[in-house]
């Protein structure tokens, strides 16, 4: 009995490490990659930004994220003669890799608005910044719901990574119970069940996103 | 009145409007011919800047268009798009509310505004619809509603009976005949030669990027072989 109740503790803990990096992890993520894509769509208003945003979105798709999360925590600190705590160092890479697909799904999610709601803005004496929030960034959510939160889903399964760098997250936590009480099975079915009960959670939200733009269509 | 004269535009690397000279004035609706390709919808769309200009000069009201800021533009000129382009995440009613909430109206105004026009229209009752559950005969009622929100003085349209029916054509030049009475300035680009006929007033006749013809009145036609032809 005493064994569940610490078993059960250790695993709200995970739980909660899990849930906190996946959260910051997606909304630095979400933020980034709309700047930037915004940015750099076929109609900003910077469009000499185009090119290295470019490159930026080459870097952090092209490398691995479990690189990125050694890059950061062992090569970062090192270079720069500073301590940056695993989660922070983690979570932040995790968030940075995400950044360049967010990035590409937002601008090809504006790109997919037709040029004619743009040509409409600017004869109506719509600024960059209305002609993006009140027109197109609400169809472009429509265009990129279900790819957005396909990454958030992505980056929810990348927190695994955390457990390499010794942070005990949900898998490490798992993992953890298993060394000592050699029972594997129980315990990978309970993490199975709750990364997916997040992935539920997160269609849920899909759903209900997808809801609000029935019959604007 | 809109004045426009020597208005050259270039699109990759094309000349597309080559030293046109025309005007349109209020209570008359002046309407631009010619077959596609010929410039028409070029011409109307360096009217609102939507198309960079090479050289030239457009004076709207005395007033250098070039010098007006966006806003400006946007309440001195309303634009009636071929496709309409409503917004389609806003319903009928916010389409004809937002271009006054963003000039910086009131929301209780731009309601009371937005409901007086659509009603004028004849589109009050679709307030709350979704431009996709339209027709496209309300759709333009809708984009010409959006447009006289802002209380413009010049109203252009763009090949505006291209996904008209005659029933809706025949309603469109009612509505253009009464929105004459208040004085504004109407420019149509069109190769709807039942439309032209229907509403012959000021017809300019462009060929490949000039004005080769103008014609003040049915009346005048004789004078204007090329537009007789194609009519």
């Amino acid at each position: 009995m005493n064994a569940l109740i610490t078993y059960t503790f250790l695993f709200v803990h995970g739980i909660a490490v899990t849930a906190a990096a996946w959260i910051v992890a997606s909304c630095v993520s979400m933020l980034v990659g709309t700047v930037f894509g915004m940015l750099s769509c076929r109609y900003s208003a910077w469009p000499s930004l185009g090119g290295a945003i470019g490159v930026y979105t080459f870097v952090t798709k092209g490398i691995p994220a479990y690189v990125q999360i050694l890059i950061a925590y062992f090569i970062i600190p090192s270079l720069l003669g500073i301590q940056i705590p695993g989660f922070v160092a983690a979570t932040g890479a995790l968030a940075f890799c995400s950044s360049g697909y967010v990035t590409e799904i937002v601008r090809a999610g504006i790109n997919a608005v037709p040029a004619g709601q743009w040509d409409a803005c600017a004869v109506l004496g719509y600024s960059f910044s209305a002609t993006m929030g009140r027109i197109i960034m609400p169809q472009a959510l429509a265009n990129m719901a279900p790819a957005l939160f396909g990454e958030c889903e992505q980056l929810l399964k990348s927190t695994s990574l955390l457990a390499t760098i010794g942070i005990t997250e949900l898998t490490r936590t798992g993992m953890n119970i298993i060394s000592r009480e050699l029972n594997p099975v129980p315990v990978y079915v309970a993490i199975a069940c709750i990364y997916l009960l997040f992935s539920a959670l997160l269609n849920i939200a899909l759903r209900c996103v997808e809801g609000r733009f029935n019959g604007q269509r | 009145m809109v004045s426009v004269k020597n208005l050259t535009v270039y699109a990759k690397n094309q000349r597309v409007l080559d030293a046109i000279s025309c005007t349109l004035v209020p209570g008359r609706i002046t309407c631009f011919m010619g077959k596609s390709g010929a410039g028409k919808t070029t011409l109307l769309k360096s009217l609102v800047q939507l198309i960079p200009i090479a050289a030239g000069e457009i004076t709207i009201n005395d007033r250098t268009a070039h010098a007006l800021s966006p806003q400006e533009r946007a309440t001195m000129i309303g634009y009636v798009f071929q496709q309409f382009n409503l917004f389609s995440n806003l319903t009928v009613l916010e389409n004809c509310i937002d271009p006054l909430i963003v000039k910086g109206v009131a929301r209780a105004d731009a309601l009371a505004k937005a409901k007086e026009i659509l009603e004028k229209l004849g589109m009050r009752e679709y307030a709350d619809s979704y431009p996709s559950a339209l027709s496209g005969g309300q759709q333009q009622r809708v984009a010409i509603a959006r447009a006289l929100c802002l209380q413009p003085q010049v109203l252009l349209l763009d090949e505006p009976t291209a996904s008209l029916d005659p029933i809706n054509t025949d309603i469109l030049i009612a509505l253009l005949r009464t929105l004459l009475i208040d004085g504004l300035i109407i420019g149509v680009s069109s190769q709807d030669m039942d439309f032209v006929r229907k509403i012959f007033d000021r017809v300019y006749y462009l060929e490949s990027g000039r004005i080769t013809e103008f014609c003040d009145g049915l009346g005048n036609l004789d004078n204007c072989p090329a537009l007789r032809a194609f009519l």
